[in-house]
């Protein structure tokens, strides 16, 4: 796999940090919560395999140039544009989260408007960039964040109060029934190398997905459920983590750096996670936005001019359901409608496999 | 008689190209005749060395017997250059210092230029302890002959180039045929060719007109006066312009890596070179990221810093009458100020200037409380970490960005801060360089990397 795959998916793992997944888990913790990450954990690494598999035989290939090639229009379009309303949809959920998250924590005095102004311009232009300098954005974020992210996990595992026992306690409900919505979640960290429906056009080696590859994806997968459900387990205790909106936040709040400049851990975690969902708004607007342009057959016309104005439409439609979501939805509607948008993934999932089949068998012959 | 004056009276040819030239005072055209041979010359005195026309042409010319073959002499000489076709041409390379000589009906083309600017002169941009302390001349033939005696490889390749501007200056493209990206060169070759320009002074504005686009503020090209740094660039594949009469050398496509490196890099040992380029990084970030980070901080979210340290920020703050931005954007411009003054000035005004200006100004305006302690602090922070950068365009660059972050930070607060950054990242990532990419991590080799892509 090329490196670039990576980085699309732990920067979909990190992401989720900060959206609705640890409260589905949480809810459920006496519920399967755990049983069911591990299936999904699995199921995770079995998604990928399945996607690099079926995206081998098409090097250098995005998704709506495979479709155009072997399949009729009627169902190429359709497919398309629910893949792009998937798409749009995950980054908005990030968008709509981390703008609430802003105005409780970070700047609690400024406008909604105001805050949506802030990610304006910034991620119009990322979604608009080339697709192979969205990659290289993502790798030098990755680069330049990693030193405080490794700082931050560091922090958190060898905090005093990360209350091992409590952990201990969630484990004990391992032999509860799985549960169909906390898989759904779970796989949903599992989903961000699928952004090379779109990247794989500039990915032109071939990629292969061994067991050196599947092991990579099971331990990334590993150490990001366990991370996500342990750590706010141990930190709040097992009892009170369920009645808490943003676990992460007030976990990542009840640490302190005794000799820093910035005492506070929660800065870190936020400013972090601002790049972060930064990237993975922008990432999943992009491949959302290559989408409806393909499936409009708008990457056929010639016009520069014309290609140009439907950019424009297609940001514009973009930014407006997004202003107007953001200040309509609630906290509770968040939550229910992430749920229902989780619980559409396999679904997806399954429907993008029988179409890259179908593609794939019609290659061969 | 009829004989002699045939042969006195200049051809048609000559004296079309005399006219041309004629209104300038420093034409110089002269027949010399003895026995019976006639040869006619013709010169700008004030670009050709009189001393060696005198040698190699005149006192031949009158020393020669009879038997012996005058036009043949002139053609084997060393100095002679390509004749070119056309009036207009010819006339050019008059004005380059060249001597028309026309025997009969052989015309002869000879360098005889004298270059007043062939001196090589001290590196004073971009100085170093060790390495060549001296930089490019003047003269772009001096300058090819500082690379040729740098690097010894016929597969050196000097491509001599004529600008169709005002001045029809001389430019030179250098490069390694072996790395060279033809691709690549093509691009420029082309982009030189179609440059629409008035004038071009020197490889400053080539390098703007060759950026081909009016507002960019990074530089995508390297202006250099390091012959070392030359010969590093393209060692690595990328082409040398030079431009005839300009102590600097472009190199082209470069990526903002390569204005991050000194050349002094090259000459110390591999843990002082990792600290040095760990502090230029750390300056990079703090020269664009400080004064925002201090609004960000002030007046938005004060609760990042611990809490002593708020405290003492809050406490300094006293008595400045208005907002964080003002006083930053203030004493920024101040700063801004104070470094173009002290460029600008003679060197013996200009210690004068930052003395009064850092010193005496910067502690009064602490004391009449029109700013705080810590922004003193933190100006004088940004303004030394800005001149880590070794290059000084992408200092500019640098100083720009630096106002675009603050005025970000100023309406959207420490959030806006980070995600500025990020946009930034994303226009440099997004911009390229002749092809090149700007902005880019290379894990394995780089053009192997780009091999892979391109693929």
């Amino acid at each position: 796999m090329s490196r670039f795959v990576y980085f699309l998916l732990i920067s979909n793992m990190t992401a989720n940090l900060i959206a609705a997944s640890p409260r589905i888990f949480f809810a459920k913790s006496e519920e399967g919560a755990i049983v069911t990450m591990i299936i999904a954990l699995f199921f995770g690494v079995f998604m990928n395999w399945a996607l690099i598999t079926s995206f081998k035989a098409f090097p250098g290939k995005s998704l709506p140039q495979i479709l155009s090639l072997y399949l009729s229009k009627w169902i190429t379009i359709p497919a398309l544009f629910i893949l792009g309303v998937i798409w749009y949809v995950s980054g908005l959920q990030t968008l709509i989260t981390y703008i609430d998250i802003l105005l409780r924590f970070l700047t609690p005095e400024m406008s909604v408007y105001l805050v949506i102004a802030m990610f304006i311009p910034v991620i119009t232009f990322g979604v608009i960039m080339q697709s192979r300098n969205i990659l290289f954005t993502l790798e030098l974020v990755f680069v330049l964040a990693f030193p405080a992210a490794a700082y931050y996990i560091v922090k958190l595992y060898f905090a005093e109060q990360v209350s091992w026992d409590h952990v201990g306690i969630a484990m004990t409900f391992i032999d509860n029934p799985p549960d169909y919505t906390v898989f759904t979640t779970a796989i949903y960290l599992f989903v961000g190398a699928f952004d090379i429906i779109i990247f794989n056009s500039f990915l032109n080696k071939k990629m292969t997905f061994g067991i050196k590859q599947a092991l990579i994806v099971f331990i990334l997968g590993a150490f990001a459920l366990f991370t996500t459900y342990f750590i706010p387990i141990g930190v709040l205790g097992f009892d009170q983590v369920e009645g808490i909106m943003y676990p992460w936040i007030l976990t990542s709040d009840s640490i302190r750096m005794k000799f820093g400049v910035i005492e506070r851990v929660i800065f870190i975690f936020l400013l972090l996670f601002l790049a972060i969902a930064f990237l993975n708004i922008t990432i999943h607007w992009h491949v959302a936005c290559k989408l409806f342009q393909s499936a409009f057959g708008i990457e056929h016309v010639k016009l520069k001019l014309r290609k140009k104005a439907s950019l424009i439409i297609v940001v514009t439609v973009f930014w407006l359901i997004a202003i107007y979501t953001t200040l309509k939805v609630t906290e509770y509607d968040l939550f229910l409608y992430s749920k229902y948008y989780f619980n559409t993934i396999p679904v997806v999932f399954i429907g993008l496999m029988i179409l890259m089949h179908v593609v794939n068998r019609r290659a061969k012959s | 008689m009829d004989e002699a004056t045939r042969h006195i009276e200049p051809p048609a040819y000559f004296t079309r190209l005399a006219t041309r030239l004629e209104p300038t005072a420093d034409i110089v055209k002269k027949t010399l005749k003895s026995r019976g041979r006639v040869v006619h010359l013709l010169y700008l005195k004030s670009v050709v060395d009189m001393m060696q026309l005198q040698e190699i042409v005149v006192k031949p010319f009158y020393e020669m017997s009879a038997e012996q073959n005058f036009p043949e002499y002139i053609q084997s000489l060393p100095y002679e250059t390509k004749m070119p076709t056309g009036d207009e041409e010819v006339l050019i390379e008059i004005t380059k210092g060249n001597v028309f000589v026309m025997i009969d009906k052989q015309i002869t083309l000879l360098e005889l230029k004298i270059v007043a600017a062939n001196a090589v002169q001290e590196a004073i941009m971009e100085p170093t302890v060790h390495g060549p302390q001296l930089g490019l001349s003047e003269s772009s033939e001096t300058n090819i002959n500082l690379m040729r005696q740098r690097y010894h490889k016929p597969s050196l390749i000097i491509e001599p180039m004529q600008l169709e501007d005002a001045s029809n200056r001389d430019i030179a493209l250098i490069y390694d045929g072996e790395r060279v990206n033809l691709q690549l060169l093509k691009k420029i070759r082309k982009r030189i060719l179609t440059l629409d320009v008035e004038l071009v002074q020197a490889s400053g504005d080539l390098q703007y007109y060759l950026n081909n686009k009016k507002y960019s503020l990074f530089p995508t090209s390297l202006l250099t006066e390091r012959p070392d740094r030359i010969l590093h660039n393209m060692a690595v594949g990328k082409v040398i312009i030079l431009v005839d009469g300009s102590p600097h050398a472009i190199i082209a496509p470069t990526t903002f890596f390569d204005f991050m490196l000194s050349m002094e890099d090259a000459y110390y040992s591999f843990w002082v070179v990792s600290l040095i380029r760990f502090l230029r990084y750390a300056g990079l970030f703090t020269c664009i990221m400080l004064p925002s980070i201090y609004v960000g901080v002030t007046s938005y979210t004060p609760e990042v810093l611990r809490t002593e340290l708020a405290l003492t920020v809050a406490a300094s703050r006293i008595g400045v009458p208005y907002p964080s931005f003002i006083e930053v954007f203030f004493m920024l411009i101040f700063i801004e100020l104070l470094t173009e003054a002290s460029m600008r000035l003679p060197n013996s005004i200009s210690a004068t200037a930052t003395t009064v200006g850092g010193l005496i100004l910067g502690t009064a305006a602490v004391e009449a409380a029109l700013t705080s302690n810590i922004m003193v602090i933190v100006v004088s922070l940004v303004a030394i970490s800005t001149f880590v950068i070794p290059i000084s365009e992408m200092n500019y660059a640098v100083r720009v960005c630096r106002f675009l972050l603050l005025l970000y930070t100023t309406v959207f607060g420490l959030a806006g801060m980070i995600l500025g950054m990020l946009g930034l990242l994303l226009y440099l990532v997004n911009k390229d360089s002749f092809g090149e990419p700007y902005l880019r991590m290379f894990w394995k080799n780089r053009q192997e990397e780009l091999k892979v892509d391109d693929s």
